[in-house]
């Protein structure tokens, strides 16, 4: 069993690692999905929320087939002498492919709330598509943007059943803090894992709060009562 | 003063609109109903919309179905102003003002944006956020914004609808000033033939994807079709003058319609000698075959029948009042026989005071 301290440095570099890769891949899958009109857009959505609904066990394992020596990508990266199953690399994985779906949900709602015709004015004014995402889409979108990050790092600390699984539980290198709790209790270190379980307390009261912090800040911050941003205000950004 | 042609073509399913116009002032105004295809011709030229058409703007095709050419909204140079401003919510107002500036920083650029907001008194919005303006600042806001991306055509949709009166007449100044000072070439939609009459050098009825009528306004209101133009501005004669006199102790004004026409209108507070734009109900109208003794109506012309229309339970009838004024008529069939109407017969029309309304 690992320190309090090897625990939470893994924990933390696995979280932001996943946090930091979700952040480019979730805006172009919620701009995907909220501006798409192509036949893939159903198909990419049923996908994108898959890991939602699946048990993270499941997920695990699908993971570890496609990331094995004889996986899909797993055989691809083998002549390069690169192996991902049961490393730091394979957690970061696990919690990517379990939180992208709090990721993505979120943006993409308030994506789809950004009236089109402000986007419509902007090529008017003689923006490009890529202008228009980031001066106009995205900053709109902001406040989704935040709370997608936050839901989806929230999500990667807790990680559990789809880590174990990938990346299994070797102390300092993917031991992560549910995992730390896990093999506490199990080897009967209850102080142990009390003291864990009361710095996940912690964290997630910090996150909670940061949650509702960015919510409201934005809400004060962006149009109340501007055109087109009227209703964003109203909704809420928890996709469940 | 510069022309401005337009030229396009358009289809929507069963829809479809086909426009021809040559102006000869720079501000082309299309007027109809909803559902006439304003807002798809708008479409059209912005290119915002796909669809089946073909869009020329003085000589320069900006969309061509038949040979698959559709130029983007962003390489157009059109100017739109959207009806509901389309303000940047997360933007100040001088934020949303430079948007459309492509280009280094450049001398002409920084007098081009202090000519603007001079022009349309935006000095004191400059910091402020969309939620924070009125909406007449808004729309202000939205025309600069437009203005200054130098369009080579200006599009403005509905400018000046849902405001109130005030706020029309205000904004409707600014317009004025627009035009005046940059002469930007545009083309203004609106379902008040009003707005449309006030700012265009061109006039274009559209219905059903039709072109009813179209030439420059005082032309326009003599040709247009009677029923027409009831539908649009509610009144079947719109006679255009020059207020002489208003007197509020007599109630009543004097306005002259060409050279020696003279009508006693209601009292207005527009200073003397202001051109104005009177709307008058054809079923307003008394004709009469002998001239009338004393009657309470200020209103007498001695005129000639130009023709007799029948409508049904309804006979139109057009009236010509020298000096190239016409009024339409209506009146029962059992009139009509009573005083023997027909071309060329001389009858005597009179309305009263307040039969008569400014529009505006």
């Amino acid at each position: 069993m690992a320190s309090l301290f090897d625990i939470l440095r893994v924990s933390l570099l696995v979280s932001v690692s996943a946090t930091l890769l979700l952040l480019p891949v979730s805006m172009l899958l919620a701009w995907l999905l909220a501006r798409g009109r192509g036949w893939w857009r159903r198909p990419l959505e049923v996908a994108v929320t898959l890991p939602l609904v699946l048990p993270p066990t499941v997920t695990g394992f699908i993971l570890l087939m496609l990331l094995g020596r004889n996986g899909f990508i797993g055989g691809l990266l083998a002549p390069l002498g690169i192996e991902i199953t049961f490393t730091a690399g394979a957690a970061i994985a696990a919690c990517f492919v379990v939180a992208l779906p709090l990721a993505v949900r979120p943006l993409a709602v308030a994506m789809g709330q950004v009236d089109e015709q402000l986007e419509q004015a902007a090529r008017t004014l003689g923006a490009g598509e890529w202008r228009v995402f980031w001066e106009i889409t995205m900053p709109l979108s902001l406040r989704g943007l935040l709370a997608g990050q936050l839901l989806a790092f929230a999500r990667s600390l807790g990680e559990f059943g789809a880590t174990i699984i990938v990346a299994g539980n070797i102390p300092g290198i993917t031991q992560t803090l549910p995992l730390g709790v896990y093999t506490a209790v199990t080897t009967g270190r209850d102080q142990t894992a009390f003291v864990l379980a009361l710095v996940a307390v912690v964290l997630a009261m910090a996150l909670v709060g940061l949650l509702a912090l960015v919510e409201q800040r934005l809400v004060t911050d962006i149009g109340r009562g501007g055109e087109g941003s009227g209703e964003r205000t109203e909704t809420t950004v928890l996709p469940l | 003063m510069s022309q401005l042609q337009l030229d396009m073509e358009l289809r929507r399913g069963s829809f479809l609109l086909r426009a021809a116009v040559t102006s000869d002032g720079p501000w082309i105004g299309v007027v109809g109903p909803s559902g006439a295809g304003k807002s798809s011709l708008l479409e059209a030229v912005a290119g915002l919309i796909p669809m089946r058409c073909r869009v020329e703007v003085d000589g320069r095709v900006l969309a061509d179905s038949s040979v698959g050419k559709h130029l983007p909204a962003r390489r157009r140079r059109v100017g739109l102003v959207f009806q509901g401003d389309a303000l940047f919510p997360h933007m100040t107002a001088a934020e949303n003002l430079v948007f459309g500036i492509s280009g280094a920083p450049s001398v002409r650029r920084d007098r081009a944006f202090a000519e603007v907001t001079e022009v349309l008194d935006l000095e004191d919005l400059l910091e402020r956020r969309p939620a924070a303006l009125s909406g007449g600042e808004k729309r202000r806001v939205a025309l600069g914004r437009a203005l200054l991306s130098d369009p080579a055509l200006l599009l403005l949709d509905e400018p000046l609808t849902g405001l109130d009166a005030a706020l029309r007449r205000r904004i409707l100044d600014y317009l004025v000033r627009v035009k005046q000072h940059f002469l930007p070439p545009a083309l203004m939609v609106s379902h008040q033939l009003e707005d449309v009459l006030a700012l265009s050098d061109h006039v274009v009825v559209l219905e059903e994807g039709k072109i009813r009528s179209q030439g420059a306004p005082s032309e326009l209101l003599r040709r247009t079709d009677r029923s027409v133009l009831a539908r649009l501005v509610g009144f079947e004669n719109v006679l255009t003058g020059t207020l002489q006199e208003s007197n509020p102790a007599s109630g009543t004004a004097r306005v002259m319609l060409g050279e020696d026409l003279e009508l006693r209108t209601p009292p207005t507070d527009l200073p003397t000698g202001s051109p104005v734009r009177l709307g008058v109900r054809a079923e307003d109208l008394i004709l009469a075959s002998e001239r009338p003794g004393s009657t309470s109506a200020r209103n007498l012309l001695h005129v000639s029948v130009e023709e007799v229309i029948p409508r049904g339970p309804w006979t139109l009838v057009d009236l010509d009042c020298g000096d190239s004024v016409r009024l339409t008529a209506k009146v029962t069939p059992a009139s009509v026989r009573e005083l023997d109407l027909r071309t060329g017969r001389k009858v005597w029309v009179l309305f009263k005071t307040h039969s008569i309304h400014y529009l505006e």
